[in-house]
């Protein structure tokens, strides 16, 4: 699973959120790293919902405008908690490797 | 809710954005245009009037890519794609190759036949013919004239050079293929005739003239075959008609399956049968197609009639079953059921979900 897909389920799987929302919180969850564009956002969102993974809550619209407020389904939950698993053991492997390297006393 | 949170923004750069979005699929669009450009202006800077330049080209290479793009988990629309892709390229290539002969030099026609038969003989033999050949499945039409002369004085291949180069024609050697000529005695018995042989080539204005006289001490004849010589436009004109090719197939068969997966399901049955059909009809043609562009590459340059691409479509031997005209016949029909496909997956999709509308 690569990052902004990632970030973009993390981002939903507390609550609903439109595209701008999403953008938001991924900005906040990846501490300003990550800054969604529209185009990756929107194709993100069209593979992740052809996968099942999230799916359309609903839609608001005014005066030409259209928010689309997309939530976590349950096989998007499953997803994100077997990624989130892989990604902690990763960084246990990799604190592990750390404090055995030679000249280091440990965190 | 009211109206208030809503983004509002400049019409100048709202226009900009739906004018940008234009790259993706128009089927993308119906489904999700509004809300891009709602998140578009709610990201934009408050009095930004034009799109900043990164998100332009970001907009542009999204959308393109969306037009190249799959539905995931579906391995049999990426079989479909593929099948298309090399399909396309099989019709682009020859598409390539036919604007490529659009720009070789005609075939002589029956009086510059003549002409070229009274410079090169210098008399009209005994009889001496023009005829036109609509070429074959490797490539296309060619010309020649026959004469039959008397005897080793029947013809004169030195004057004939003398009079080509007079008349501004570059020659090749002058070659004596091998060949034997016979005939039977009053017993029946074979006897070998003495034979002299001459050939020769030679090229002006993009036409070529392969010569070849036979002589005996009774009779002769002297073959002229005519044919264009091609050009340099041939071979890269096939590859960037198969490569443009490749291109549209898989836009074209990223467009119909997202289209046939928004229609009915009845639909998208009758697309998936008539996508089915129409690979199968186009995969004999294409096959052949490829077939030429390697002969193409092969034999470019030689001195024979110019290899092309499109001439497989021409009625002859290609394959070693099925009549002379399968290839034509089943391109014809691919292209019918290629109609077909696209008028049905034609239809639009209704109204996805129910939308709220905010009150002010």
């Amino acid at each position: 699973m690569q990052e902004p897909t990632f970030l973009i389920l993390t981002a939903l799987a507390a609550q609903p959120l439109h595209g701008y929302g999403i953008v938001q919180s991924v900005l906040d969850l990846s501490s300003g790293e990550v800054k969604l564009r529209p185009g990756t956002l929107y194709g993100a969102l069209d593979r992740l919902a052809e996968q099942g993974l999230i799916e359309v809550e609903r839609e608001e619209a005014v005066e030409g405008r259209l928010r689309r407020y997309y939530r976590l389904s349950d096989s998007g939950a499953a997803a994100l908690a077997v990624e989130a698993d892989r990604l902690r053991k990763r960084a246990a492997a990799a604190e592990t490797q750390l404090r055995l390297r030679p000249g280091l006393t440990g965190a | 809710m009211t109206t208030s949170d809503w983004p509002q923004a400049d019409p100048t750069l709202e226009r900009a954005y739906k004018r940008l979005l234009r790259a993706y699929p128009s089927g993308y669009r119906r489904r999700h245009e509004r809300e891009i450009v709602t998140t578009l202006l709610e990201m934009a800077e408050p009095g930004q009037q034009r799109p900043a330049r990164a998100d332009v080209w970001h907009l542009l290479a999204s959308g393109v890519r969306q037009r190249f793009r799959l539905p995931a988990g579906r391995p049999l629309a990426w079989v479909f794609a593929v099948l298309a892709l090399l399909i396309g390229g099989a019709l682009g290539a020859a598409a390539g190759s036919w604007a490529a002969t659009r720009t070789f030099a005609g075939v002589p026609d029956a009086a510059a036949g003549q002409a070229l038969q009274r410079q090169i003989v210098g008399s009209p033999g005994i009889e001496n013919h023009y005829h036109a050949d609509s070429g074959s499945p490797w490539w296309d039409e060619t010309a020649w004239h026959d004469t039959q002369v008397q005897g080793f004085g029947g013809w004169d291949p030195e004057q004939a050079r003398q009079n080509l180069a007079a008349d501004g024609w570059q020659l090749g050697e002058i070659t004596h293929p091998p060949g034997k000529s016979a005939t039977m005695d009053e017993n029946g018995n074979t006897v070998e005739l003495r034979t002299e042989s001459n050939a020769f080539l030679a090229e002006r204005d993009g036409v070529t003239l392969d010569i070849q006289g036979w002589t005996t001490e009774m009779y002769g004849s002297v073959t002229i075959s005519m044919y264009p010589s091609g050009n340099a436009a041939l071979l890269p004109l096939v590859v960037l008609g198969m490569l443009a090719g490749m291109a549209a197939g898989w836009l074209a068969a990223a467009a119909l399956i997202q289209r046939a997966r928004q229609g009915a399901p009845g639909r998208a049955r009758l697309a998936v049968a008539l996508g089915t059909l129409t690979v199968l009809a186009l995969a004999l043609p294409a096959v052949a197609f490829y077939g030429n562009v390697m002969r193409a590459f092969r034999y470019a340059g030689n001195d024979d009639p110019v290899f092309t691409v499109h001439s497989a479509l021409r009625p002859g031997p290609y394959w070693p079953f099925g009549p002379e005209w399968l290839n034509l016949a089943l391109a014809g029909a691919g292209l019918v059921l290629l109609v077909a496909l696209v008028l049905t997956a034609r239809v639009r999709p209704a109204p996805a979900a129910e939308t709220q509308t905010v009150t002010s």
